[in-house]
């Protein structure tokens, strides 16, 4: 691989985690929701590309359909975390990943099971296309923070009965954050299929989710500047250990390895030493006179 | 009658929190519930606001049936309550704690905030406006950018009570709001919310309160609650010298003396 290939690489792969993490922010940053099956969307978004592209759709309605499918996985979901305090549903939503990671797996007919499936086509300006999609991404994660809309999620994150007796239907908020999520989440998976065009159930393993949790909380939970930090940093580690084999002598597998394992301890630093993230949250400041 | 409580029961397994209370609260009123620790005031107040279902009984609010309905749904029609322990949301500022609790705001449907972005700027504005001439007056105005969650306890209550002012409900249910604050501001407040609030909005009032100076100085009417049942209803001078009420409150003090000697 060229140099300037492996930098279009990095820059595209970084570019779709960050909206992946992005999608994640939103539901556990701002909206208090503990999702530890985040990678739900973006295998649901993944797959629905790949099939709805390999039925023949063109690439940008399939990207639509992947985040509309993925809004209304959100909304689904959104209704378990009615009666489920915040760690449990953590817990349910992990299982949730795994139930479509196996389904996706043992269902031959569906996508390939275990063989994957490709994604053939060519897109004009890709690389561009995803850093677009990134930007509109920020921004609209960004706008929708600033609004009241905004400020409610933000209260919820702390508690369900200050928002309550002030008369916020609360479940309709974390419906509609789960459905934003879930479209942030869906055009992630999407992206990465597009770019790998490639996909088989081995790109949805639970770790996925993991990642993107150590880019929100290495990042700043709650600050959408400091997740797209998150993500290039822990996308350095990431894609940086396989130069690592030039420097260090050990086996490629080894480093492999070690990948996670500097991942946590970028984690663990980060707890000690900046418990609110590289980039910490900001308050909204108004002037007073 | 704006509220209305018919036989309300309710029970946390064998204890009877609540054993078939009745009581009614008259508009532009400031009722008092008085009792002692564990009396039923807060369930009461819990079961009223929905925070809380009740095993019997009916609730009222504006001729209206509103037991079983959720706790944002009563919010919604005017009867708003503060809690006995702080509920502030405290990693959001002081006056974005304000600027949320003002009802029907247009930005808050998510669909909206762009079709309806400047009737959203100019509502923000309008409340924003509002928010600071309250803080002006619960005396956290010079803390309009702090984080709630670096206020003392008692500056936490003025909070509470600010956001109620901000929320302006037809029924006002305050859960001890003066615990922990300054007795010369509790005064200045409560005269302002007898006065203001209720006089000018034509807004009502019930509070739990133990404070009996505060509750002879501004309530109409005090129920007492004692282990779950009305004992006692009537003006704070009858009240002070109702043998029923006197009996329980005192009679609490001595098994007390006699635990603690």
């Amino acid at each position: 691989m060229g140099l300037f290939n492996f930098f279009s690489y990095f820059v595209t792969i970084t570019a779709i985690y960050a909206i992946f993490a992005l999608s994640l922010n939103f539901q556990y940053g701002h909206a208090g929701l503990v999702n530890f099956g985040q990678v739900f969307f973006f295998c649901i978004g993944g797959y629905t590309t790949a099939i709805a592209i390999s039925k023949g759709l063109h690439f940008l309605p399939s990207l639509v359909l992947a985040m509309a499918v993925c809004g209304f996985a959100g909304l689904l979901i959104s209704y378990t975390a009615r009666n489920m305090g915040g760690t449990y549903w953590g817990i349910a939503t992990l299982a949730v990943g795994e139930i479509v990671r196996l389904i996706f797996l043992n269902e031959n007919w569906l996508a390939g099971g275990a063989n994957g499936i490709s994604l053939k086509m060519r897109i004009p300006y890709f690389e561009i296309l995803i850093l677009l999609f990134t930007a509109m991404a920020f921004l609209l994660t960004r706008m929708i923070m600033a609004s009241p809309f905004g400020r409610v999620l933000k209260t919820i994150r702390e508690g369900d009965d200050l928002a309550l007796s002030l008369g916020k239907d609360v479940f309709s908020f974390k419906k509609k954050a789960m459905i934003v999520g879930g479209i942030l989440g869906g055009l992630a998976g999407a992206l990465f299929a597009s770019q790998k065009k490639f996909i088989n159930p081995e790109d949805f393993f639970p770790i996925e989710t993991f990642i993107v949790w150590a880019m929100v909380v290495v990042g700043g939970k709650g600050n959408d500047m400091g997740t797209l930090w998150g993500a290039i940093i822990v996308q350095v580690f990431y894609v940086g250990s396989r130069f690592a084999k030039d420097y260090i002598p050990m086996s490629g597998n080894r480093l492999a390895a070690l990948r996670m394992v500097s991942i946590g301890l970028l984690i663990m630093l980060t707890m000690m030493y900046r418990s609110k993230g590289l980039v910490p949250e900001k308050r909204k400041m108004y002037k007073v006179e | 009658m704006l509220l209305s409580v018919r036989n309300l029961q309710k029970f946390f397994g064998g204890l009877r929190a609540l054993n078939g209370v009745s009581l009614d609260v008259e508009e532009e009123t400031v009722t008092g519930l008085i009792g002692p620790n564990g009396s039923g005031k807060s369930t009461l107040f819990n079961v009223v606001s929905g925070f809380l279902q009740k095993e019997e009984g009916e609730v009222y609010f504006r001729d209206e049936r509103i037991d079983g309905l959720n706790p944002d749904e009563i919010a919604r029609r005017g009867l708003i309550r503060t809690f006995q322990i702080d509920q502030s949301a405290l990693e959001i500022t002081v006056l974005e704690n304000l600027l949320l609790s003002s009802p029907n705001q247009t930005g808050e449907r998510l669909w909206r905030f762009i079709p309806y972005f400047r009737q959203i700027r100019k509502e923000e504005n309008e409340n924003l406006k509002q928010a600071i001439s309250i803080l002006d007056l619960v005396r956290l105005k010079h803390l309009a950018n702090e984080y709630a969650g670096n206020l003392s306890g008692g500056q936490r209550k003025l909070l509470s009570l600010g956001r109620m002012l901000m929320a302006n409900p037809n029924l006002y249910l305050l859960d001890e709001p003066t615990a922990g604050v300054n007795p010369t501001l509790i005064k200045d407040l409560l005269v302002f919310l007898r006065e203001e609030v209720m006089a000018k909005k034509g807004s009502t009032i019930f509070i739990i309160e133990h404070n009996m100076k505060v509750v002879s100085d501004i309530c109409d009417k005090v129920i007492v609650l004692d282990s779950g049942e009305k004992i006692a209803e009537g003006t704070p001078t009858e009240i002070q010298n109702n043998e029923k009420v006197l009996a329980c409150y005192l009679a609490r003090r001595r098994t007390h003396d006699e635990e603690s000697n």
